[in-house]
């Protein structure tokens, strides 16, 4: 510790450690604190680079005449040393500030560049984004400030999501080409094929076998984009369906313009409703909602309705034509 | 003249420690550290590097200087006739603090 406290003291500038260096190190070499001691060796050296570094004086004088005299500074240039250590400053700051933005945990927006590696760029970017290596390379520079948000239903349905790949909220005629190739990302447990939960559907794992089966089913016959992949209506998107996948998006196109808008592909509203309500009153998954099955006056008038012709059950069909026919559903 | 020590004021409470630890005797750095921890009664502690950075400062102004010593490794440090004046009207200025501190808690 002595030591370092004797660098501590080499470190202070020569006038000062000159005139109270030995006597700084007689009193370190008698006092018990030398922790304490250390820690205002610190705070002293720092008030001494700082505070206490000699400042340049200039001072033009006037001469008997009148006419002022400039002062020149050439003799307080810096000197050599300070020099040198300006230049290992500088150089030890760029080394740091090239290590953070290199590492991992750096702030990735502050970076410009490209999701792949080239000879072409001092620093490589790692993000956590989608590729786009299966399109044709293309840069787009958007001329206005505004930029349309995600669609919540575009992040809410995986399958969506990947199909958008510019993310304009617009599944473009490109785009429906490159379907197949899309869709195989999201098949993360590299199966050869899309599972609901893989397509966006968050379960419950703890839910009764043939409930969850149910859910599922539900879940891909409900969104019309899945319902169109999902061509034999199993709850699965295939190998052969994801091959095809292009051929059934278009068939969502119904105004035929090549491309798919949200409207195009949001669920109707009435089949929504119905598969949520037999997804919270269904508990035993069998399709049907008994009367041990209702809960009090939830939905209780669109039940009653529903069970149009008084057999003690309602279907999803049921419910459709009962939501359908509701006052609050015609225009 | 007031003017002129005014310039000086206030002091930091490490300055006025150590002109009020010269005011009894000439003393050396150690010695001045430790007066300072007894005046205080050991709340405040003065270390080397605060010390020494205010007694050349001290010295600078010419409120504190440097008479020869036996021992060359142990310089002995005096309070100048400046320094004296200086404290005294830091005394002062104290005493007014303290005084218009009393008058504000009393009607608290």
């Amino acid at each position: 510790m002595r030591w370092f406290y004797i660098l501590l003291l080499r470190m202070h500038p020569r006038s000062f450690r000159q005139r109270f260096g030995d006597e700084m190190l007689g009193i370190f070499d008698q006092s018990g604190e030398k922790v304490s001691l250390m820690a205002d060796g610190f705070l002293s050296l720092a008030r001494q680079r700082t505070l206490r570094q000699p400042s340049f004086a200039f001072s033009p004088t006037t001469a008997p005449d009148g006419v002022p005299l400039f002062y020149s500074a050439e003799a307080e240039i810096p000197s050599a040393r300070a020099l040198m250590r300006g230049v290992l400053v500088a150089f030890l700051a760029f080394v740091l500030f090239s290590a953070v933005m290199s590492h991992r945990w750096r702030q990735t927006y502050l970076i410009v560049g490209s999701h792949h590696p080239s000879p072409s760029h001092l620093l490589g970017a790692h993000t956590d984004a989608q590729p786009v290596a299966d399109l044709p390379a293309e840069v787009k520079v958007n001329p206005y400030p505004f930029h349309p948000p995600i669609s919540p239903y575009f992040r809410f349905l995986l399958v969506l999501g990947a199909l958008d790949v510019d993310q304009d909220n617009v599944i473009s005629a490109e785009e429906i080409e490159n379907a197949p190739a899309a869709l195989w990302k999201l098949d993360k447990n590299h199966d050869g094929q899309l599972t609901a939960e893989e397509c966006g559907l968050k379960s419950d794992p703890n839910l009764d076998p043939l409930k969850l089966g149910s859910v599922r089913l539900t879940f891909m016959r409900v969104h019309p984009v899945l319902a169109a992949l999902d061509a034999n209506h199993d709850g699965v998107i295939s190998e052969s369906e994801i091959r095809n996948a292009a051929a059934a998006l278009r068939t969502l196109d119904a105004n035929h313009d090549g491309k798919l808008v949200e409207r195009e592909l949001l669920p109707d509203q009435a089949i929504a409703m119905a598969a949520g309500i037999m997804g919270m009153l269904d508990k035993n998954g069998d399709g049907r909602i008994t009367k041990d099955e209702r809960r009090g006056p939830f939905a209780a008038d669109i039940l009653d309705r529903a069970d149009r012709d008084g057999k003690g059950y309602v279907t999803e069909e049921d419910l459709v034509i009962a939501i359908r026919s509701s006052p609050a559903a015609r225009p | 003249m007031k003017d002129d020590l005014n310039k000086f004021l206030p002091l930091s409470p490490a300055a006025l420690h150590i002109l009020l630890a010269l005011a009894g005797e000439d003393m050396h750095g150690y010695g001045i550290m430790q007066e300072v921890a007894r005046q205080s009664e050991g709340a405040y502690k003065l270390g080397p590097g605060t010390l020494y950075d205010n007694l050349q400062r001290l010295m600078d102004q010419g409120m504190v200087t440097e008479i020869s010593s036996d021992d060359p490794r142990r310089r002995i440090y005096r309070l100048s006739s400046l320094g004296r004046k200086v404290l005294t009207t830091e005394i002062s200025r104290l005493e007014g603090v303290v005084r218009e501190a009393r008058l504000h808690l009393r009607r608290v």
